[in-house]
């Protein structure tokens, strides 16, 4: 017969430890993955955030309303929202004095972070040193001026300069069979993107003495302006080899001027541009013989690199210096692709 | 028109002794005598100046510059100015761009840009001529204001790209009639209607006697306001006709020439050419010489490969030159120097 009585004793002692060491089991079980989260969770975040949320950041253009600053203004509002930054724009709208004024002003708010597009080179020098003196971090982007600060982010235009210019006398040059001759036009005159092309131009004409510059003369970033003085150019010249213009957009000036003259394919054309989409068609369509494409599209995620790592490291402004230059992408009728180019969004 | 108002007007102006004396003293006749002389230098030291390409390449580039002179001549016949006629050649132009790039027609967009001229011509007018306001401080805000808005409510980016659909505007930049490039065309004919306008009919003559003396010319009945409404509104219009022009003239086209100091040379090609900032006198002979005379140094300068410092120092020179020439001629007399505000 079956002892009822000891039996269930022995069931409920039985499961009584089965419960037990279930649950011991359990508990050990969840610390272990406990402790195997703690163990996998980003070292880096919280500091990342909390050196970042709150910081304000002024973006100074030289004006906001071409494609690719606008592009840029996108970029960095986007940016600055995902990790709770306070994001704003001073608009200089194509005058060196409303820069003066705006960085005077913000020397005075004190932001965290100022994004500085230089007009030209000298005219807002003291004022970035007095920025970075207030305690204030500046990023220079794409022009630079006579001061360094913590940081510069943007074109090398020497580079440029010097890639165009290979270019040029691969074509131009001794060897070649053609006469030498070339014109340069860049924009703002005191800006530093001409001037620092023209040192990389020169840099790889020393190369070929049989280069000659017949003419420098300046576009003012402006396609009319461009295209009188490559017409006037091509009149005491109509020999010229080689047009080198600063930036894609006053180049479709010249171009438009090399039309007119019917001297489109006899006189090279050979510029740099944002790799907005007019560059590529206008290589497609020959009016640009070589293209230099400094994606801008880059240059805010370039930038936001450098500004989170600063923020994060408490840098002090005057501290440290450094450049980050964009990529050049060398463009021309046999290599060229459709996704060379972006197109803006509007 | 030159020399009779010169004799009547003041007493302690530049008196000549003789008939031809008067006739080539005036400030019209002295910038195409300048104006010539800088293009035999030029034709003799430069080589390739003289040819015919260049000359109408010459005249090209400042073609647009001469029908904004034009524009601006209007108003200051009349004793006012307009400073605002740069913005709106750049951003009437360029809207309408931006509307055919949205789907409107040519003809629709073209009429919209032109009412907007209208407008603010009207605006200026009514600042000016009611409102009382000195018209070179009202030009300016306009401008201004006009370029800052274009931006914010009209157009999406600074540098517009002409549609390949466009027709009329191609043919107003790029076209040619007759062999001449149509940017000529255009301001030649600012420059023919405006001077019938102003030479011969009684809406031309009054512009002069409002520019004279304002206050006689209200006494005896003349509807000021009026004429200074129609002015602004003229000018704006013509301003218009130029950014057309201008802006069908090549693939690519940025407003930042509106903000580019081009006002300064078109106050330059205005006062050189004898439209004395003192109002009533002046006539589109002188615009058309002073126009020019800065084409030619400009070309000039160019071929010379003179830096851009080196051009600014010279066209500043010939501005201050100009200035200096015109108060010598038309000194400030107790007539003149009680009304208007420049």
């Amino acid at each position: 017969m079956v002892d009822l009585k000891k039996w269930s004793r022995q069931v409920l002692t039985l499961s009584r430890g089965a419960l037990v060491a279930g649950a011991a089991l359990g508990l050990a079980a969840s610390m272990a993955v406990n402790a195997a989260s703690a163990q996998e969770s980003d070292s880096l975040r919280p500091k990342y955030f909390a050196d970042l949320k709150g910081k304000k950041i002024v973006f100074l253009p030289v004006q906001m309303s071409m494609d690719f600053t606008k592009d840029w203004d996108r970029s960095f509002a986007e940016m600055a929202k995902q990790v709770g930054m306070d994001y704003s724009v001073r608009d200089a709208n194509w005058s060196s004095q409303a820069q003066v004024q705006a960085l005077d002003a913000l020397i005075v708010e004190k932001p965290d972070v100022i994004l500085a597009h230089n007009f030209n080179v000298s005219v807002l020098a003291k004022q970035l040193k007095r920025a970075e003196d207030a305690g204030i971090l500046v990023i220079q982007l794409n022009l630079k001026s006579l001061y360094d600060t913590t940081a510069y982010v943007g074109i090398d235009n020497t580079q440029i300069g010097v890639v165009g210019g290979r270019e040029i006398v691969k074509d131009c040059g001794e060897g070649s069979g053609k006469n030498g001759k070339v014109a340069i036009i860049i924009g703002e005159p005191t800006a530093s993107d001409g001037i620092y092309q023209i040192q990389g131009l020169k840099e790889a004409f020393a190369k070929d003495p049989h280069i000659q510059i017949v003419a420098t003369q300046s576009g003012k970033w402006d396609p009319k302006v461009s295209h009188d003085v490559t017409a006037t150019i091509l009149q005491q010249n109509p020999d010229l080899c080689a047009i080198w213009s600063l930036w894609g957009v006053q180049a479709l000036g010249s171009s438009q001027a090399l039309k007119e003259a019917n001297l489109t394919g006899k006189v090279g054309l050979y510029t740099a541009s944002e790799g907005l989409r007019y560059g590529c068609d206008a290589v497609k369509s020959g009016d640009f013989t070589h293209l230099v494409i400094w994606n801008s599209q880059q240059i805010p995620r370039d930038v936001f690199q450098i500004v989170t790592f600063l923020l994060q490291n408490h840098v002090k402004p005057g501290t440290m210096k450094g450049a980050v230059y964009t990529p050049l992408l060398e463009v021309s009728k046999d290599n060229l692709q459709d996704n060379m180019c972006w197109d803006p969004v509007h | 028109m030159g020399a009779q108002d010169e004799a009547v007007h003041s007493s302690r102006a530049v008196q000549p002794r003789s008939d031809w004396g008067r006739i080539l003293l005036t400030q019209q006749s002295l910038v195409w005598i300048v104006a010539l002389i800088c293009f035999l230098t030029f034709s003799i030291i430069l080589r390739g100046f003289a040819r015919l390409d260049n000359i109408v390449t010459l005249v090209r580039t400042v073609a647009v510059l001469g029908t904004l002179a034009v524009a601006m001549s209007v108003t200051v016949i009349g004793r006012g100015i307009d400073l605002s006629v740069a913005s709106v050649m750049a951003v009437c132009s360029a809207w309408t761009i931006t509307l055919m790039s949205l789907g409107y027609a040519e003809q629709s967009a073209i009429a919209m840009g032109l009412g907007l001229a209208f407008i603010i011509g009207l605006v200026n007018g009514v600042l000016i001529a009611y409102v009382e306001i000195p018209a070179i401080l009202a030009t300016l805000a306009t401008g201004i204001v006009l370029f800052g808005l274009s931006e914010i409510l009209l157009i999406r980016s600074t540098v517009v790209s002409l549609p390949a659909s466009s027709v009329i505007i191609r043919y107003l930049g790029q076209g040619a009639f007759l062999g001449v490039p149509m940017a000529i065309v255009v301001a030649a004919a600012a420059v023919i209607v405006v001077h019938l306008l102003l030479a011969f009919t009684r809406w031309g003559r009054l512009t002069y006697a409002l520019g004279d003396n304002r206050e006689a010319a209200r006494l005896s009945g003349v509807d000021v306001r009026g004429l200074m409404l129609a002015q602004c509104i003229f000018s704006s219009l013509i301003a218009f006709v130029a950014g057309l022009s201008l802006v069908g003239s090549g693939p690519i086209f940025s407003t930042r020439i509106a903000d580019g100091g081009i006002i300064f040379d078109v106050v330059l090609v205005v006062v050189l050419g004898g439209v004395s900032l003192s109002g009533g006198m002046g006539g589109m002979a002188g615009v058309v010489g002073a126009t020019a005379l800065i084409g030619v140094l400009v070309n000039g300068m160019t071929i010379l490969d003179l830096s851009n410092q080196m051009q600014s120092l010279i066209k500043g020179t010939v501005l201050l030159a100009a200035v200096v020439i015109d108060s010598l001629l038309h000194p400030r007399d107790e007539q003149t120097s009680r009304q208007g505000d420049i």
